[in-house]
């Protein structure tokens, strides 16, 4: 692929050992009318070639914001406060605009959450993937267009040679979906980042479009972090978790390990509110409430209010993080394994 | 596409005939146009003859299917003036008038979008604010009050430019900067919000993750979205700036159709003033006409064809 060789290489400080993708003590907020408003409080993330991250929480916990930030893809009201982001030994939060340019798109590709808003409604399916083609290999326009349709064979849309001519009206939520997915692996990005890509569509859907991430994943090598909410999706396709809080990550551990044993009790509320065959949902342990809204967040560990396991410990101070062992760790007081 | 085309010109000509019809019997309820040509001592007979001459002696529903029929053989009467056919006076003015529209237009149309384009994507800067206090502005003066100051400023106080007539190019500065500065200030407000709209869509947002650079960003993916509703709107404005001008060659004199129209109502002179009217309604017509097709043309969710699902 000559998209390979526009591929920078790793900067002189980058080993072999150190992830791919890591986001460190990353801050974000919003300036609105009512005032500045954190969204995301130093966040921790990374990631490695070939595996998948999950990054699991309620609507508005921040897993978007932290994703865009992390691209320099945040609405013009919304700045990073702190933090690095770490991409092949590079901070992308300190290169310049022309860089980044020249990164995004190719090797770091992201699929939003809205599909079907996400694609631009006057131009062709065809033209806004091989956009990115263009943009970064330098291909002619006939070997562009054949590999815009191998793409839409790759993603499985069928017809793939006269859908290219169609427009985002004519593509179903499904489609859209993959068209973006198309569009995202273009380049052979280096790292996914997936946002709820398989909310709102149905369940063997679901599956297929879970099942396609993976084996892209494979096939490419990638580093993947597929945004959720759902456990389920968790459960069948990521590596490792991280659950975020309220513009927090509380706990983080390989996804056995979270089944297994969460630590924290908002991990065990949202694993208690999953069905499943061998149990049925218990009302009482499913998290009582709803998640803050940024104004409301409070300034000891943000589960607090919604927690039946607190004491006075908890507020004021945000709780630290406790190895548990070398890949699963949790930020609370009383975690589970110490309280029951 | 063609039935949806055909529809529409169906209905443009029904357009124009309530129009000719409203105008025919409106201009002949506002009064006798005999008194208009003739003083009032003139003798009945010498009158009546005219009357016959001119076809105003039979009845109003007559007259109506002798006019209509006639605009079916190529026939728009003649003046009750100078005996002319109405079609050669409105034509032999219709040139000036047609080169004063299409400079203002084309050049508002220009300066509009660019400054409007300018505004959001400073959006909430100096240049934002600067550019639309300026086209609020220049969007809300009554046109002949602009010309006034216009006229104060650059020809009685700086005396750089004549304020009447069309014998030179240096003529048509004035007015059509009168006219465009109004065409312009409106153009510009609606392609700001226009674009402001764009730009806040996520559908940018994967253009720049794509690595688009930011003039790729707005050419390619920000503008042809944007061109939706301005074209339409500026379609729209077509019809405002025929109005404007037939002040505006009133107060500067420019010899075009709009200030023969003044004229031609201020004495009644019936195919005159029909022709004028039913020729401003055409041109809008066809505009709006044009602007549908325009408009199919640039939103692929606009079924035109009506073929797609
Ligand atoms: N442009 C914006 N202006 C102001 N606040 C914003 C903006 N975008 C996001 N937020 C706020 O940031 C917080 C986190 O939003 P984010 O979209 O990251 O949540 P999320 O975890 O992705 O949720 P979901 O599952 O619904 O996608 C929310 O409280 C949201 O209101
Ligand atoms: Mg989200």
């Amino acid at each position: 692929m000559s998209g390979e060789a526009k591929h920078t290489t790793p900067a002189p400080g980058a080993t072999e050992a150190e992830p791919l993708f890591q986001v460190r003590d990353l801050s974000v907020v919003f300036d609105t009318p009512d005032g500045t408003v954190q969204v995301v409080d130093s966040v921790n993330l990374k990631v490695s070639a070939g595996r998948t991250l999950g990054l699991v929480g309620e609507s508005g916990s921040g897993k978007s914001v932290t994703c865009l930030a992390a691209l320099g893809l945040l609405a013009s009201r919304g700045r990073v406060t702190g933090g690095k982001v770490m991409f092949n030994g590079r901070d992308l939060l300190k290169i310049d605009d022309a860089e980044m340019s020249k990164l995004r798109g190719c090797e770091v590709a992201m699929v939003f959450q809205d599909p079907m808003v996400s694609l631009n409604p006057v131009r062709t399916i065809g033209w806004q993937i091989s956009e990115s083609i263009f943009l970064h290999q330098g291909l002619s326009r006939d070997a562009a267009a054949k590999r815009t349709i191998e793409l839409l064979d790759m993603v499985g849309i069928p017809n793939s040679k006269s859908r290219v001519l169609e427009y985002p009206h004519q593509f179903s939520g499904g489609m859209s979906q993959r068209a973006m997915i198309a569009m995202a692996i273009a380049c052979q990005p280096k790292l996914l980042i997936a946002d709820e890509p398989t909310t709102a569509l149905d369940v063997t859907i679901q599956a297929q479009i879970l099942e396609l991430l993976s084996d892209l994943k494979k096939e490419l090598n990638m580093a993947l972090i597929l945004i959720t909410h759902d456990l389920g999706v968790i459960a069948e396709a990521a590596d490792d978790v991280a659950v975020m809080y309220a513009g927090r990550v509380v706990e983080e551990a390989q996804v056995l390990d979270l089944f297994d044993a969460p630590l924290h009790h908002y991990t065990l509320g949202l694993l208690n509110s999953l069905p499943r065959v061998d149990r049925k949902i218990d009302r009482l342990s499913a998290i009582e409430g709803a998640a803050p809204p940024p104004q409301e967040f409070v300034t000891g560990c943000r589960f607090e209010p919604r927690c039946g396991h607190c004491n006075a410990s908890c507020t004021g101070t945000r709780p630290e993080f406790t190895d548990i062992s070398a890949t699963h760790r949790v930020a609370c007081k009383h975690p589970m394994s110490v309280s029951s | 596409m063609t039935r949806y085309i055909l529809i529409k010109i169906l209905r443009s000509f029904l357009t124009l005939w309530i129009v000719v019809t409203a105008v025919f019997f409106v201009l002949r309820a506002s009064g006798d146009p005999i008194y208009s040509v003739f003083s009032l001592g003139t003798p009945e007979a010498t009158l009546d003859v005219f009357r016959v001459k001119w076809g105003i002696d039979k009845s109003m529903i007559e007259q109506y299917f002798i006019y209509v029929s006639d605009i079916f053989k190529g026939d728009f009467g003649t003046s009750f003036f100078d005996g002319r056919q109405a079609w050669d006076i409105v034509m032999e003015r219709v040139p000036k008038t047609l080169l004063l529209g299409g400079v203002t237009f084309s050049i508002s149309v220009v300066i509009g979008v660019v400054l409007g384009a300018i505004a959001a994507l400073k959006h909430g800067t100096f240049w934002d604010r600067g550019i639309m206090t300026a086209a609020v502005a220049a969007f809300s003066m009554p046109s002949y009050f602009l010309a006034l100051l216009l006229i104060l400023l650059f020809s009685l106080q700086l005396r750089w430019l004549p304020t009447a007539g069309a014998s030179t190019w240096q003529h048509i500065i004035l007015p059509a900067t009168t006219l465009g500065l109004t065409l312009a200030g409106s153009i510009a407000r609606f392609t700001r919000s226009a674009m402001l709209e764009v730009l806040r869509q996520s559908y940018m947002r994967t253009a720049r993750a794509k690595g688009a650079s930011r003039f790729r960003q707005i050419a390619w993916h920000a503008l042809p979205n944007a061109a939706i509703p301005t074209v339409t709107v500026i379609g729209f404005q077509l019809g405002w700036l025929i109005g404007g001008s037939v002040v505006i060659e009133t107060v500067f004199s420019w010899p075009g159709a709009g200030r023969l129209f003044i004229t031609a109502v201020g004495v009644r002179d019936f195919a005159v003033v029909q022709l004028f009217i039913l020729m401003v309604a055409s041109t809008v017509i066809t505009a709006n006409l044009l602007v549908d097709i325009l408009y199919g043309y640039l939103d692929p969710r606009i079924s035109v064809t009506g073929d797609s699902k």
